[in-house]
C-alpha cells in the first residue's frame, strides 16, 4: 500500500567524500565500489583516481602501485565514516580519453593471501582442529588480520580432521597444487561454516541454521528500500542427504566407506509431491570418520530441508552492511512477516553520479540457531578518556592533551594470533575530511612488545563538530564505539598498547597534531597459543 | 567604451587581456558564476517518501558577453583558451566573493584559478564581441558548502 503524497517525507543524506589512504598516504579517490559475500572468499572492489596519479603512488614502475595496502571508508556526515575495505592493489588500468585522464585501481581482500597452491604436500598432524588448520595457513601466508570462530557440528563437538589411521596414517593433508583457500571454503561449508573477507578482516564463521547475531539493519516496505525482491526455488529443496566420505582398507583387510544416511524414515514433504521427497548425496573424500560424516549430513538436512527464500535488496549505502550478519526483512505485499536473515553479499559504491548505494542478498537459513564459540580473552587496557594532540580544548573530557602519544602498558597472558582494539573516540583523523592531504600522517594505535611494534591499525574518521563544544566529558552520547582488527600477534608476557596522534604539516607548529580522544578501550585476543604448522610433504 | 580594468589573465603582469563586460541585448541583466549541487534522488519502495543524496557542488560556471577593446585583445584571449588565470569583473556585477580591490573609481573583483573553457566570436559592428565560458572550483568562489 502506498501512502499518500501528503504523508511523504523526505530524507537528505551528505556522504562525505571517500577517505582512503595507500600505504598510510591519504589519497583522494573520485568513486570506489566493492563487493564481499559469505560466498566470495576474496573481496574485490575498484577506486578511480585522477591521473597524473598522486606523488606518493608516481614512478611508473608496477611496485610503486601494485600490492599496496589499501583502506576505505564511508559514510554520511548524518552518521559517521567506517572502514568498507582493507586490502590490497592488485591491478591498474589508465586510460586517457575525451572523458578523461583516469586510473583505476584493482583492489583485493586479505583472502587472496591464502589462494594460490603449495607446490608440495602440507601435513598436520592427525586430529587437528579445523580451526587450526586454518589459523595455521594464515600464520603461514601472512594474513594481517583475522577472525576464525570454533567449527562445531550440530550437536556441539568440535570438528577434527584427519584421525584416521587407516588414512594418511590419521594426519590431515592439503595436497600439493589445491588452494588452501579452495580446501578450507569446501570443508567449511559441508558443516555449515564460510570464509570470506570483510570489510576490516578474514572472517570464519557459521552461516547456517536460523542468524545468531541480533538484526543489525531492518528492511521493510516504506522503510529503507530502493528495490525489493525475494525468490523461491523448490529445486534446493532435499530431504534425504547420503553423505559419502573416503573409502578405506581395515586391517582384516576389508573395504570400508565412510557413509552417513537419513536417521530413520524420511517424512513425506508434500512440496515435493509426488514422491514426496527428494534424494541428493555429497561426496568429499576429506570426511575420513563417521562422527564428520553425520554433521555433514546434518547441516545439509538443516539447509535444504525447507523452501529458503533469497532476498535481493538496493538501499542506501551503509558501511555497517557486513556479510555474515543479521538483517531482518518484512514485506506486506510479498505476505513476508518479519524474520531475520543472514545477510550473504555486499556490494556497494560510492560516486558523484550515483550517490551511496548498496544492492544486499540475504538468506534465511533453516532450523534453530546452532552452536557457536570462539576462545575470546579480553583485556581491559583503559577505561578513562585520554586526549592526544597538542590543544588545551575546554569541552573535551581530558581538557589538557597528552601530547603526540600515549602509551598504556598491559599484560598478555599467553600467546595469541589474533588481535582487536575495541575503543570510543571522538575527533580522531577528523582533518583527513578535507581531502587526501599527502602532508598528514594518519593517527593510529599500535601494539608494541619488547621493543618492537607487533601491529598497527588506522583510527577511523570521526568528525570533531569542533563548533558545536559538545560535553565529551558527560557520558557516552557524542562519542563513537569501534572495533579495529590489528594485524601481528602478541607473546605472553608485557606489552604495549600506543595511541600515536597524526600530524598534519601544513598547520602551525603548535597545533598541528591530531586532537582527539579515546576511551574503554579493551584488547580482544582470539587464537590461543602457538598455532600448529605444518610440515611438508611430497607432491608437486 | 569605459576604461575599464576588467580582463583575464595575470593582472600584476602584460599577459592580462582587458575586456568589457556586456549585459545580455535580450534581458538586460549579467550573467553571474552558477554552480549546481549534485543530487540523486531514490523513491522508497511501500510509500511516497524519498531520499536524496547530495552529492556536493560541481564546478561553478559563469557564460559571460565580452567586448573587447580591440580585435587583437579578441586573438590573445583567444590564444589563452584552455588556461588558468584570474578573471578580474566590477564587483557589483558578481554576487561570488574574491578579492576585491579599488582602482580608478571602480571596485573590481578577482577571481583566482579560474579556466577559460570556451570563447565563441559574435559579429557586431562596432567592435569585436565574444561569448566566453569560465569555470572555477566552488571553493575558490568562496560558494556556501552544506
Amino acid at each position: 500500500m502506498v501512502t499518500t503524497t501528503a504523508n511523504a517525507r523526505m530524507t537528505d543524506l551528505r556522504p562525505y567524500p571517500i577517505m582512503c589512504t595507500i600505504a598510510g598516504h591519504p589519497t583522494d579517490v573520485i568513486r570506489y565500489d566493492r563487493s564481499h559475500g559469505v560466498d566470495q572468499p576474496v573481496a574485490t572492489g575498484s577506486i578511480t583516481l585522477p591521473l597524473p596519479l598522486p606523488e606518493h603512488l608516481r614512478g611508473g614502475e608496477p611496485g610503486d602501485v601494485l600490492n599496496l595496502p589499501i583502506s576505505m571508508q564511508v559514510g554520511y556526515r548524518e552518521s559517521i565514516l567506517r572502514p568498507v575495505f582493507n586490502g590490497y592493489i592488485r591491478r591498474d588500468r589508465m586510460e586517457l580519453s575525451r572523458d578523461g585522464y583516469y586510473a583505476t585501481l584493482g583492489l583485493v581482500g586479505y583472502a587472496t593471501l591464502l589462494a594460490w597452491p603449495e607446490s608440495r604436500d602440507l601435513v598436520f598432524s592427525s586430529n587437528i582442529l579445523l580451526e587450526e588448520f586454518i589459523r595455521s595457513m594464515c600464520v603461514r601466508r601472512g594474513v594481517p588480520k583475522y577472525r576464525i570462530d570454533r567449527i562445531m557440528t550440530p550437536s556441539g563437538q568440535r570438528v577434527r580432521l584427519g584421525g584416521n589411521r587407516y588414512i594418511d596414517d590419521g594426519e590431515f593433508v592439503l595436497p600439493a597444487g589445491t588452494s588452501p583457500l579452495d580446501m578450507m571454503t569446501r570443508l567449511l561449508r559441508l558443516f555449515g561454516y564460510r570464509a570470506f573477507d570483510t570489510a576490516q578482516e578474514f572472517r570464519v564463521q557459521r552461516v547456517s541454521g536460523a542468524p545468531v547475531y541480533g538484526p543489525m539493519g531492518d528492511f521493510a516496505e516504506g522503510k529503507l528500500i530502493h528495490r525489493l525482491s525475494r525468490e523461491r526455488d523448490l529445486d534446493e529443496m532435499v530431504t534425504a542427504w547420503t553423505v559419502e566420505g573416503a573409502t578405506y582398507t581395515d586391517d582384516d583387510g576389508i573395504q570400508i566407506p565412510i557413509r552417513s544416511i537419513p536417521e530413520g524414515t524420511v517424512p513425506f514433504e508434500p512440496l515435493l509431491n509426488p514422491p514426496g521427497y527428494r534424494e541428493d548425496k555429497i561426496r568429499d573424500n576429506q570426511i575420513v570418520t563417521q562422527v564428520n560424516a553425520d554433521a555433514v549430513r546434518q547441516i545439509a538436512e538443516i539447509d535444504h530441508s525447507t523452501v529458503n527464500p533469497m532476498w535481493s535488496i538496493n538501499t542506501r549505502g551503509n558501511s555497517l552492511f557486513r556479510p555474515g550478519a543479521t538483517v531482518r526483512i518484512a514485506s506486506s505485499n510479498m505476505e513476508a512477516a518479519a524474520e531475520n536473515y543472514w545477510l550473504m553479499t555486499v556490494r556497494d559504491s560510492l560516486d558523484v553520479n550515483q550517490g551511496y548505494k548498496a544492492v544486499l542478498t540475504a538468506w534465511k537459513g533453516g532450523g534453530d540457531a546452532l552452536p557457536d564459540g570462539e576462545d575470546l580473552e579480553v583485556i581491559n587496557v583503559r577505561e578513562a578518556p585520554v586526549h592526544l594532540g597538542d590543544e588545551h580544548i575546554p569541552w573535551y573530557a581530558q581538557p589538557a592533551p597528552s601530547g603526540k602519544e600515549f602509551r598504556i602498558p598491559i599484560t598478555v597472558p599467553d600467546s595469541f594470533t589474533s588481535l582487536a582494539i575495541s575503543l570510543w573516540l571522538h575527533g580522531s583523523n577528523n582533518y583527513l575530511l578535507d581531502g587526501g592531504n599527502t602532508e598528514a600522517s594518519v593517527s593510529q594505535i599500535q601494539v608494541w612488545q619488547n621493543g618492537e611494534e607487533v601491529g598497527s591499525t588506522e583510527l577511523p574518521v570521526v568528525e570533531e563538530n569542533y563548533q558545536q563544544q559538545l560535553p565529551y566529558g558527560s557520558g557516552l552520547t557524542h562519542w563513537q564505539q569501534f572495533r579495529l582488527p590489528v594485524p601481528g600477534r602478541l607473546e605472553a608476557g608485557s606489552a604495549e598498547i600506543r595511541i600515536v596522534s597524526g600530524e598534519d604539516s601544513r598547520l602551525p607548529s603548535h597545533t598541528k597534531f591530531d586532537d582527539f580522544e579515546a576511551r574503554n578501550i579493551t584488547l580482544e585476543l582470539r587464537g590461543a597459543g602457538h598455532p600448529e604448522l605444518p610440515t611438508q610433504g611430497g607432491g608437486g | 567604451m569605459l576604461n575599464l580594468q576588467t580582463g583575464f589573465g595575470n593582472p600584476d603582469t602584460q599577459d592580462f587581456v582587458y575586456f568589457n563586460h556586456l549585459v545580455s541585448d535580450a534581458t538586460q541583466l549579467t550573467p553571474d558564476w552558477h554552480a549546481e549541487l549534485n543530487s540523486v534522488e531514490d523513491p522508497i519502495v511501500g510509500s511516497s517518501d524519498v531520499e536524496i543524496q547530495l552529492l556536493g557542488f560541481g564546478s561553478a560556471r559563469m557564460e559571460a558577453r565580452l567586448l573587447f577593446h580591440k580585435r587583437e585583445d579578441f586573438y590573445r584571449l583567444q590564444a589563452m583558451v584552455g588556461r588558468k588565470a584570474s578573471l578580474v569583473l566590477l564587483n557589483n556585477w558578481t554576487r561570488q566573493r574574491g578579492e576585491v580591490f579599488h582602482r580608478l573609481g571602480h571596485d573590481y573583483v578577482r577571481h583566482d584559478n579560474v579556466l577559460l573553457l570556451d570563447l565563441v566570436p559574435q559579429f557586431r559592428t562596432g567592435g569585436t564581441l565574444a561569448v566566453a565560458t569560465f569555470v572555477a572550483s566552488t571553493s575558490g568562489l568562496g560558494v556556501q558548502q552544506w
